[in-house]
Formats: structure tokens, sequence, C-alpha cells
């Protein structure tokens, strides 16, 4: 079966003044990202910030040119179409915003900003489209009353259950959800995870959760992708990666998390990781994260690591330090606690 | 969908942060209440709609009509039969005024209308697609803004020639070159905001995007730049008549009055106390009104 | 300072070095009063980390701005005494507020970036708190601030004290603030989500200098958070607040172990843990949620202000205010129905 996405060798390099003059700098945002997500799948995105994992959806989506790979959406190369030939499959993927405060048109209705994918595919007459709008509404768990209110009288998470409507409006194949909830309170964010879960089930969309928050990561999706410096370090299904990460950037990334629990949380191995993330303009040589990495060995600033199969092909991590039957590097706990006072 | 719908309507979700007790109001209502307790800005909006009240019925409210003299009353004082007395030519300098209003805000406001219906398609396309077609159309403003706009103005007046008709081109082809700019600056903003990308996403074309996303959130920016441009145009009106190259006698305009004023300066002095005033309270009225305009609506000073 | 002779007489791990009663603020807005914080009290320990935690709205920022005597214009402190070891901050003219914020007091807020100068280099702003508060010279300031970049953990910190703001990542940043908050050894930092706009693998160092402060300065840390996490790392006792009351308050142990209002029940089960999603299957993975919104309070509450959220309410909390009320060892809950039986006692 095609998957709904396969994403290969996605390049995406900015050119950005640097300095005073006309000198130009090349900030490498992705760097040769490969991923796919099957039908009905959630894969999640991680990364820090700078990772690239947002240019990554925005490349997907074509609201940025990328500069180079393809992008396979149900098997069709979208990266060599026209604007004007793209508009029509894009029925097949749409978005969530990360600021449910910028992501609605102040000036539309809230039915008319969740109309909208229904009216530029000419899916439906005038009446026809406002009542799969009202149930739409009641979809995503909003009163169909509030089509007539503006984005402005809704709160941050109705506004987010407003953008789902948008996005799930003409029935896409996949939806992209680029940090949905990091702008959202606690309790809503709950509530927001629990209604793209169930709504996932519902419809059978394929997801692409990004995000850098790991414990809603772990929670949304059947398969992660970590993200570091623009390349993806190690990707598998949701509990290999929590049980058994290969990459010691993963291994960091894990144990950097706390816990919502004082007990278990004082009691975790931690792995500090010294310095934070190099510059995309200027990317060390061989593996990206050897300047952080507490286990880093000579061979890591040689030979850049490549994506490779460490336990089968339903895991895939690089480093050059993983064993020959694909264990993981040990790092030991590079922080001693504080004694309690 | 196994969960019954109405169980979950309108969920959990939080206050926006800034709180609204009465909420649910229509947002020009909001506007209106938050304009009404700037109390000169109310005494500018007060003093804008007599004067355009003034343009408007100045045939009517006029006891004289703007040309006809009064041989035995000429450079007579305020007061009596002529309220603001009468200029050189015996001619009642209040209907003069009141007609000065008509010409002055036709000028101002089409002007201002005019170098809008310019400058929007042109800084739309600029903000918009940038690349080239942004480069020549930034380098031809930045060439026109080389020129102070009181220069331009006259320049284009004088290669026009006079009349009501081509000062209001001259002041709205003068002002379009720092509205373009101004609104390419706020193009440029508005399409990386989410809500673009969300209907591109949605499969807009770029006519769509911008006359449903852009064009509608432009229009505070533009309003707020009209209450600026209008006193900015007043003046310039003023200015282009009193050098001649403006509208033509008899009709009066409050620069032409000046204009007369000034060879009566000892003789008649209300020949050029009143038009003064006029202009002065005009653009005093315009200013304090954009102020409080400005503070309900633009996008920077109000989120 | 004659109360504090008195306060060195209890024992030294009790000792109180900030006592915030009974706070209220109210909001004059356009639309009207908003009660922010109604009758809040809390104190706070030496050596103590004490968490204000709580969704946005629920007051807790008002209170750190209140404590620093840096309320807006709109805002008006209607009651409340804050004694800072043993000083009346009431009492205090504004310049001798402005002489204790920075020396007596730290702060750290959540965006780093606004908080410095971006045209004065790092030195040089930490330099000026030493000279303003301790009088140091130019060069003495120059070596102590680089001694502070040392201590919050800047690599090269000789290098760093001459680059701007701009130059400095955001870790670094908020680094940088720490270092400004803590040049005058101050007994009580104010940290306003000093790592909520910063990545994990950076956090876990923030909180590491805040826990070294702690521990080697003897600091005393409010640190104000929605992040259940960094509360179960770095805090000792609790306080919840919701809708600008406390409702809460426990030893962080106690806490997450047992909840007793059903709000700071919700809120624990509103978040995912490690490991959850695999024991959760089909449509039973879901969190918890808490339906409907944060009330905006115009006026004082009279009635228990979570009940219209709250799967417990009763006729007794729409109508009646539930005071806080001690549930075991410096426990303390403001519910009518608290507890996993809701109250059975």
């Amino acid at each position: 079966m095609t998957p709904v996405l396969e994403v290969t060798d996605l390049v995406k390099h900015f050119r950005v003044r640097s300095g005073l003059g006309d000198s130009t700098a090349v900030v490498r945002a992705v760097d040769g990202v490969s991923l796919r997500i099957d039908r009905g799948e959630v894969l999640g995105l991680v990364g820090e910030s700078g990772s690239g994992k947002s240019t990554v959806a925005k490349c997907i989506m074509r609201l940025i040119e990328p500069t180079s790979g393809t992008v396979r959406l149900n098997g069709t190369d979208i990266t060599g179409l026209s604007r004007r030939q793209f508009r029509a499959l894009r029925r097949e993927v749409h978005m969530v915003f990360q600021d449910p405060y910028s992501s609605l048109n102040p000036r539309m209705t809230c039915g008319q900003i969740a109309e909208e994918p229904l009216r530029h595919h000419r899916i439906g007459r005038r009446v026809a489209r406002s009542e799969r709008v009202g149930d739409l509404f009641e979809k995503v768990g909003l009163n169909p009353q509030m089509r007539a209110r503006y984005p402005h009288e809704l709160s941050g998470g109705q506004r987010q259950r407003v953008g789902l409507a948008r996005a799930l409006a003409v029935e896409p194949s996949l939806l992209i959800a680029d940090e949905p909830i990091s702008a959202l309170d606690v309790s809503v964010q709950a509530s927001i995870v629990n209604l793209l879960l169930e709504l996932q089930q519902d419809m059978g969309f394929s997801c692409l959760f990004v995000a850098h928050d790991l414990a809603a990561v772990e929670f949304v999706s059947d398969r992660i992708a970590v993200m570091y410096l623009g390349k993806i370090v190690e990707t598998t299904d949701r509990q290999r990666l929590f049980a058994e990460p290969r990459m010691p950037y993963t291994q960091a990334l894990l144990s950097a998390v706390p816990v919502p629990d004082p007990v278990e949380q004082r009691q975790r191995e931690r792995i500090l990781l010294p310095g934070e993330m190099p510059s995309p303009i200027n990317p060390p040589s061989g593996c990206s994260f050897r300047t952080r990495c507490p286990i880093a060995e000579p061979q890591c600033a040689e030979a850049e690591p490549l994506l490779a199969e460490v336990d089968g092909d339903a895991h895939l991590a690089a480093c050059h330090l993983i064993g020959p039957a694909g264990e993981a590097p040990k790092i030991r706990s590079t922080v001693e606690r504080a004694p309690p006072p | 969908m196994a969960v019954d719908p109405s169980a979950r309507v309108d969920p959990g979700s939080l206050e926006p942060r800034v709180a609204v007790p009465g909420k649910g109001r229509s947002r020009r209502a909001q506007v209106w209440r938050r304009f009404r307790r700037n109390k000169t800005a109310l005494v500018g909006l007060t003093c804008v709609v007599l004067f355009v009240l003034a343009a408007l019925f100045a045939p009517v409210l006029a006891p004289f009509t703007y040309n006809q003299n009064f041989f035995e009353a000429v450079l007579a004082p305020p007061g009596g039969e002529h309220l603001m007395g009468t200029d050189d030519l015996g001619r009642d300098i209040y209907s003069r005024v009141l007609h000065g209003a008509r010409v002055s805000m036709q000028a101002a406001v089409m002007a201002t209308v005019l170098a809008m219906v310019v400058s929007l398609p042109l800084g739309l396309v600029a903000g918009y697609y940038r690349g080239a077609i942004d480069s020549v159309i930034m380098r031809l403003v930045d060439a026109l803004l080389a020129f102070p706009f009181i220069i331009l103005a006259i320049a284009l007046a004088a290669i026009l020639g006079p009349s009501l008709m081509n000062v209001t081109i001259a002041l709205g082809v003068g002002s379009v070159p720092s509205l373009i700019r101004i609104i390419r600056g706020e193009v440029l903003g508005l399409r990386e905001e989410d809500y673009v990308d969300g209907a591109i996403a949605s499969g807009a074309t770029d006519v769509s995007v911008l006359s449903r996303h852009i064009v509608p959130n432009l229009m505070n920016t533009l309003l707020v730049q009209a209450t600026v441009m209008i006193p900015g145009n007043i003046i310039g009106e003023a200015t282009l008549s009193y050098l001649g190259l403006g509208v033509q006698l008899p009709r009066p305009s409050w620069g032409v009055m000046l204009n007369a004023a000034q060879q009566n300066l000892s003789s008649g002095p209300w020949m050029l106390v009143f038009p003064g005033a006029a202009i002065c309270i005009a653009t005093l009225a315009f200013n304090l009104f954009g102020d409080g305009v400005r503070d309900v609506l633009d996008p920077k000073t109000h989120r | 300072m004659t109360a504090t002779g008195q306060a060195a007489d209890t024992a030294s791990t009790t000792q109180t070095r900030l006592q915030v009663d009974d706070l209220s603020v109210r909001f004059h807005t356009d639309d009207g009063d908003i009660c922010a914080v109604d009758g809040l009290s809390f104190d706070l320990g030496a050596r103590e980390v004490l968490a204000l935690v709580g969704e946005s709205g629920c007051g807790k920022s008002v209170t750190a701005t209140a404590i620093l005597g840096l309320l807006p214009d709109a805002a008006e402190m209607t009651s409340g005494r804050i004694v800072l070891d043993g000083t009346d901050l009431a009492g205090l003219s504004r310049s001798q507020l402005r002489a204790l914020r920075g020396s007596k007091i730290g702060m750290v807020f959540q965006e780093p970036m606004t908080s410095l100068n971006p045209v004065f280099t790092v030195g040089r702003q930490i330099g000026e708190v030493l000279t303003r508060h301790l009088g140091h010279r130019k060069r003495q300031a120059r070596e102590v601030a680089v001694e502070l970049l040392d201590r919050v953990g800047i690599p090269a910190p000789r290098q760093r004290i001459s680059e701007y703001p701009h130059q400095l990542s955001g870790g670094m940043r908020q680094r940088v603030m720490i270092a400004m908050a803590i040049a005058c050894n101050p007994s009580v930092l104010i940290a306003d989500e000093p790592t909520t706009a910063l990545d994990v693998t950076i956090q876990a160092g923030i909180l590491d200098i805040m826990r070294s402060l702690r521990s080697d300065l003897g600091t005393s840390i409010i640190l104000i958070t929605h992040d259940l996490g960094v509360v179960a790392d770095i805090a000792d006792r609790v306080v919840i607040m919701y809708a600008g009351r406390k409702i809460e308050q426990a030893p962080v142990e106690q806490l997450f172990s047992q909840p007793q209002h059903p709000y700071t029940m919700g809120l624990l089960g509103a978040v995912p843990r490690p490991g959850m999603a695999a024991m959760m299957h089909g449509a039973d993975r879901r969190l918890a949620e808490i339906p409907g919104r944060v009330p905006v309070m115009t006026a004082p509450a009279s009635d228990c202000s979570f009940h219209p959220r709250c799967p417990r309410a009763a006729d007794r909390c729409r109508s009646l205010r539930p005071e806080l009320e001690g549930r075991g060892h410096d426990h303390r809950v403001a519910c009518f129905y608290p507890g996993e039986e809701g109250g059975a006692q």
C-alpha cells in the first residue's frame, strides 16, 4: 500500500544576509530528512527549537518551497507540481497551527473560517456547506451556534477547535499538527489531545504531530522521529523509543523531561548536556550532535553517521557508537543531584 | 462519532489573557466605546462633523453667495450684517469661509481617496509577491520620496495647470509614494500571519488570499492613514491655492482668501484671521480625531 | 530590622524569609474591576523552594509583581501585608523599595530578552547591579561579574562578559538573568516561569543552577510555573492557585501522592506521564479533562469558584466559599469535599 506521505531527502536551505555588506550565509534548516507515514498512522516529530521540525511541516504543505528532495502525497510527487496543479491536491493535506491567535483571520466568523476549504475546493452549495460546517463544529466539540462568532470572542482552546474544523473540513488523508497544544493551558492541552486522538480514530486520517513536548508526543504517536539540527537522528515506534533509545541525544532528551512525580523524578538518572544546539549556519563536521555528546569520539568528527537499522527496519538511528548488534552506547549519568538541604 | 456530541459541546477551555467580563459585544461597539472615552478625540470628531456639515450645506448656510459684492461695505469689519466682515471686493467673508470649507473638504477627501486607490494595488503586489516586481515598485517609490510631498504636489499642479481637479490629483499622487511604502510594510507583516498560511493550505488562490485575508486586515491601517492624510491635504490645498495653483477665481478657497488678505493686512486684518483660523481649526480637529482613531484601531498600539 | 532578631530565635530551618498575608489585588479595566488575587497568604522559609502553580489567569504572576512592588498602574493592592526578613514592605518609600529589588529580592522572568537591555554588554549590566547596590568599583564589579557568570554555568565567562544579549542563546540569556538576580546574594529569588521559553535540555541546566543556589547560597526561591514536571523536580512546597485564591497547599510529595482538591487532581490527570499511552488502547487513550473555563472574578468569590467545573459540586459549593482547612501535616485545602473519597470524614 502506498504510504500517505513519503518524504525523501528533503532539504531546505535559507539564504540570510550575514553581518554587514552583501555576504550571505546558508542556514541549513532541514538537511536531508526522509520519513514516511502510513495510512491511519500518527508520526510524532520531536525536536528542540531550531531543529527544523516546523520547516519540515511547512515544506510538506508547500507553504515554503523545499530546496531539494521529494514529497510524495499518496504516491504523487508534489514538489514537481505548479502552484495551480498543487492547489487541487491540497484537499489531501491540511494543517493545525501552533498559535490559536494568529491562525484565525480576525475579520472572519468562525463559520466562514471553517468553511474556507469547502469553498475553495467548490464542495457543495452554500446551504450544504453551511450544514457541513455545523456538523464539523459538533465533531470538534463546539456548539454549532458559534459559527457566527468572531475568533476574538473565543478562548484559546475553542480557537484551536475551529482550526481543527477548518483542517478537517475536506477530510484530508493527512493532518499536519504543528505544535498544536504548546500555546495552551495544561487542562486545555488535555482536551485538545483527546479530541485529536478521537477524531483520528474516527476519521482515520494520518497525522504528523510536530512538537517539542515529548510527553505529549509519546501520548499521541504510533511512531516517533527525533530531529536534531535539521536531521532525523532516530526513529522507531513509541514503545521502543522510550524503552530503548539508542542515539545519545535521544537518551539525553528523554532523561531531561521532568516526570510529574517528585519521588520518581528525584531518583532518575539524568544526562545533562553541555552547551546548546549549534547554529545551522555552521553545523559541526561529522555527527552534528558531537559537540554536546558526552561520549563523542574522534571518529564522530570525521564522518557523518547515517540513519541505519539497529533492530530491523523498525528502528533507525544515526550514531557511530551504536554496537554491532545495535546496542545503545552507554552514557553514565553526568549529574550528581545536589543533596537535599 | 461514538460519543454523544451534546455532551461535548463547548468544552474545557480557558479565558483569553485579556479578560472581558461583558463579552459578546460586537467589535464595532467595543471600538466606539473605547473611542468615546477619549475626550479630546470627541472634540475633534465634533469639529470634523461641523466642518463636513458646513461643506455639504454651504449654499444653504451661507447668508450670501460667495461672489456677491457689497460695494457699499468694502472691507467692513466683523459684526453686524457681515459676521466676519467683508473683503476688499465687498464679499461676505463668512459665506466665503463656508464655501471654502466645501472646496477644502472636497480636495482633501478626494485626494486621499485617489491616493488609496492608486497605492493599494501597488502596495499589495509589492508586499505579497516581493521579488523583482517589489524591487521595481520600491525603487520608483524611493525616487519619488526624494522630493518632499509639497514640492512634488507643486510640481504636479504646475504641470497640470490650476484647477480644483488638478489640485486634487496633485495632492493625491503626491502622497502615493509614502502610502505605497506603508501598505507594503503592512502586507509584508500580514502575509506572515498563520491565517494566511491557513488560507493557502485551504486551497485559496492569490486573489482570494488578498481580497479576503489581507485587504480586510489592512482596513485599520488605511483608516488611520486617511486621518493623517486628510489634514495634510487640507494644508496642501490651501498652499497650492495660495500660490495660485489651485481653485480658480472667483471660487473661494481658504488659500485663495489668504492670498487676497496679504495685500490688505493693515486695512482688513480679518481677511487673514478667519480663513487662517478655519485652516487651523480644521487641521487640528482632524488631527485630534485621527489620534483617537489611531489609539483604538492601530494594530501596533493595540492588539 | 527589629523583627529579624525575634525570627532568629526560632530554628533556622523554619525561619520565615518572606511572608505574604491576605494579599488582594484588583485591576481596574475598561470593562470594570477584576479581582486578580483574593486573600492570598503564604510564607517562604529559608532555603525553601515554594512553587506557585496555576493556569494562566489564576493570579500567580500578579502575586509576583505585587511582592516586587511592580504592579502596573491599573492594578491596586486592596489589602495585604508583605514582610521580607522582618521588614514590612508597605512602610517603604519608592526608593527604598527600588533598593530592595535586586539586593534582597532577585527576580527572573520568562522572557530574558525583554528584561536585558540590548545596547549594553552583559558585563556592564551585571556590573551596574553591583555598583548600584553594593558600591563596587568598575574593575571590581567586572571581576565579580565574571565569577557570577561562572557560577551560573556560562562557559568562557571572560569572553562572554563583553558580549551583547543578542549574541547569546535563550538559555544563556536566562543564565545571565539569574546571574544579575543573584549578584547581591538576595535572600529571596522570584522566578516567574523561568524555563517556559526554553528547551528541555536547557531547562534541566537552569533548574540545576537554581538547586545549587539554594544549597550553596541558601537562597529561598518562589517558583511560578504551570509545569508540574518542573514542580516535581525542584519544589519543596506547592501552592495551587485558582481564580486568584489559594485552593491547596502541601509539601511536594504529598501534593502529588495525595492531592485533595478536585482541581489539583484534574491538573495532575491532565498531564501525560511516560508509559501512560502504552497502557491505554483505542478509545480509552484519553487524558483527564477539566471541562469549562477559568472564571474572571469581578468581585471576591462568595462561593467555590471552581464549582462550575467540579464533578463534586453540590449545593453547598454554590452558595458558600470553602476556606482553607488542614488535611494532615502542613497540607491545607479549600474544598468541602476534598480527597479521594470526596471528604467522607
